[in-house]
């Protein structure tokens, strides 16, 4: 899975609460294979940094993405148009490893984290796959439609405002599973709660990690994420050793 | 046509070479195309000791550019010569160490090192602006150029290139400095001193507040301090600062640059490099310029 540079145009691109947008995207030609947890380096229109933006789905020739509107790189981002086209890098990055004698997983994210999660379940049919999964509200949660549901055995939605399913945080329900993998991307607070738990029940965790990135692709050292690894603090690259890491080595500040 | 240049006795099949710090030690973009095809690689800066590098975030956007505050974080020169200089050697470009230090006699010993070693060049990095004692201590008075370049120029068995800082009052002092010293050539400009500020969090966005800006908006300040230097050296210049296209890179020759270096373009689309290259070439085609050579100081100033 070489990374390859490409045209994408835009397809499809629905609006959602909280500035959330749904885009999908057309290449020319056939996509390289992408596995969950990998990324694509998107060009902005009229800027010069890339953004880094998780892979949500994918077929032969089409990608989806999942991106809020959070700063003015990825607000021109979101704004375009259907047919606009811009040029990506995909796919990068090390994506979520699926241990081949565990079959009972869990999806922990929260708001556009939940995003690198889905293709986990949706290319792993045969992994017995519970999602816990938080929002500030329903309207939030709008942006996926029913795709976890169709893609996970177990699906619990968990809002802020009790809008939809579980009034409080996904983290609060982790009590209530014991699965052999829990892979998670969200904010620190979750992260924070998600190493603690798998620390105490001895559960193998993955996180997936975001940092302002440069190159994307290992070079330039500026996506630096903190991992301890052997007694040792070290600073790793969110692009090209990450973005996903085994929990119990994250340094969650 | 001829592409080929020289900088200190050293030919270059053209005149690009990938830029220190924005370019590893050629791996990853060796992945995208074949990175021999560029005249030249500069190594990540290096230091005797592996470093850690500054605490993120490590960078910024900016207009038309980037701040970035790494801090040299490289695996450590020993690591370099066993690890990474097979690799780069077997890419059939030249190799070009950038050496980093924060005393006289780490720069004395480095340089030592790399010059038992099968690099092409070194580059000595007097104009890091991200790390506190990191170079630039040397590379603001030419004095202070003077002095680290004569120290390290007695150790040094490879064609010398120093880099200088564009923080500095006279940049053409320094570039006499570095030539009295017995520099083979200067390569300029290193980044130039910034800070980026998030107004809603009313905090620095980099994580140790200052950066280094590079990019495209810094190519006005480099175009003209090549000049300025053009005019005070004999020593060749390796030009640099905000090259993003082919035009770009003739630009900086007509200033005086025999060479030039491509960074913070690769940050931006991994085939930057090796894309203006091209553009050169179709440049000098449709120019009827038999040889890149003759671009460097044609400037006309009539």
């Amino acid at each position: 899975m070489k990374p390859i540079k490409t045209e994408l145009t835009i397809i499809a691109n629905e609006k959602h609460a909280g500035n959330i947008h749904r885009i999908t995207c057309k290449s020319d030609g056939a996509l390289p294979r992408m596995a969950a947890g990998q990324f694509a380096h998107l060009k902005v229109p009229n800027r010069d940094l890339r953004r880094p933006i998780c892979i949500y789905d994918n077929a032969e020739d089409t990608v989806t993405f999942i991106i809020a509107g959070v700063g003015a790189g990825t607000d021109a981002f979101v704004s375009q148009s259907v047919g606009a086209r811009f040029d990506a890098l995909l796919p990068l990055g090390n994506g979520f490893p699926v241990l081949p004698d565990k079959t009972n997983i869990a999806l922990l994210g929260g708001g556009t984290g939940c995003a690198p999660l889905l293709k986990l379940a949706k290319d792993n049919s045969t992994l017995n796959v519970t999602a816990l999964l938080g929002f500030p509200s329903a309207a939030h949660k709008a942006v996926y439609g029913d795709d976890f549901e169709k893609a996970c055995g177990r699906v619990c939605y968990c809002t802020d405002d009790g809008s939809l399913g579980y009034h409080g945080y996904p983290t609060d329900l982790l009590t209530e599973i014991v699965p052999e993998v829990l892979y998670v991307c969200g904010a620190p607070g979750m992260m924070r709660t998600a190493k603690e738990y798998c620390k105490k029940l001895g559960v193998i965790g993955f996180a997936s990690v975001e940092q302002r990135m440069g190159c994307g692709v290992g070079a330039c050292l500026v996506c630096s994420v903190k991992v301890r690894e052997g007694g040792e603090e070290k600073l790793l690259r969110a692009c090209a050793d990450g973005p996903v890491f085994p929990i119990e080595n994250l340094v969650i500040d | 046509m001829n592409l080929k240049t020289t900088v200190a006795g050293v030919e270059f099949k053209n005149p690009i070479i990938a830029a220190s710090g924005t370019f590893g030690f050629g791996r990853e973009y060796n992945e995208f195309y074949d990175v021999g095809l560029l005249g030249g690689i500069s190594s990540k800066g290096l230091t005797l000791e592996p470093r850690r590098g500054n605490p993120p975030v490590r960078i910024a956007e900016t207009p038309s550019g980037m701040l970035n505050s790494v801090g040299l974080q490289n695996p450590g020169v020993e690591h370099f010569i066993e690890y990474e200089l097979p690799f780069m050697r077997g890419l059939g470009t030249v190799v070009i160490a950038n050496a980093a230090g924060s005393s006289e006699s780490d720069y004395v010993r480095i340089v030592e090192i790399l010059s038992g070693a099968d690099v092409d060049m070194i580059e000595l990095n007097i104009s890091c602006p991200n790390v506190k004692a990191g170079g630039m201590a040397f590379g603001v008075a030419p004095e202070g150029v003077e002095h680290i370049v004569r120290a390290v120029r007695k150790a040094c068995k490879k064609p010398l290139i120093v880099k200088l800082t564009p923080n500095v009052s006279n940049i053409a002092d320094n570039a006499r400095a570095a030539e009295r010293a017995g520099a083979d050539a200067i390569s300029l400009i290193n980044t130039v001193a910034g800070m980026a500020v998030d107004f809603k969090k009313r905090k620095p966005v980099l994580g140790v507040v200052g950066g280094g800006l590079s990019g495209a908006c810094v190519k006005p300040i480099a175009l003209r301090m090549v000049h300025e230097c053009y005019k005070a050296v004999k020593i060749p210049i390796i030009g640099m600062g905000g090259i993003m296209c082919g035009e770009d890179a003739g630009e900086f020759m007509l200033c005086g640059a025999a060479a030039v270096q491509v960074g913070t373009a690769n940050i931006l689309d991994p085939f930057a490099a090796l894309t203006i290259v091209n553009e050169l070439t179709k440049l000098c085609e449709r120019d009827n310029i038999s040889d890149v050579r003759t671009l460097i100081g044609g400037l006309s100033l009539e």
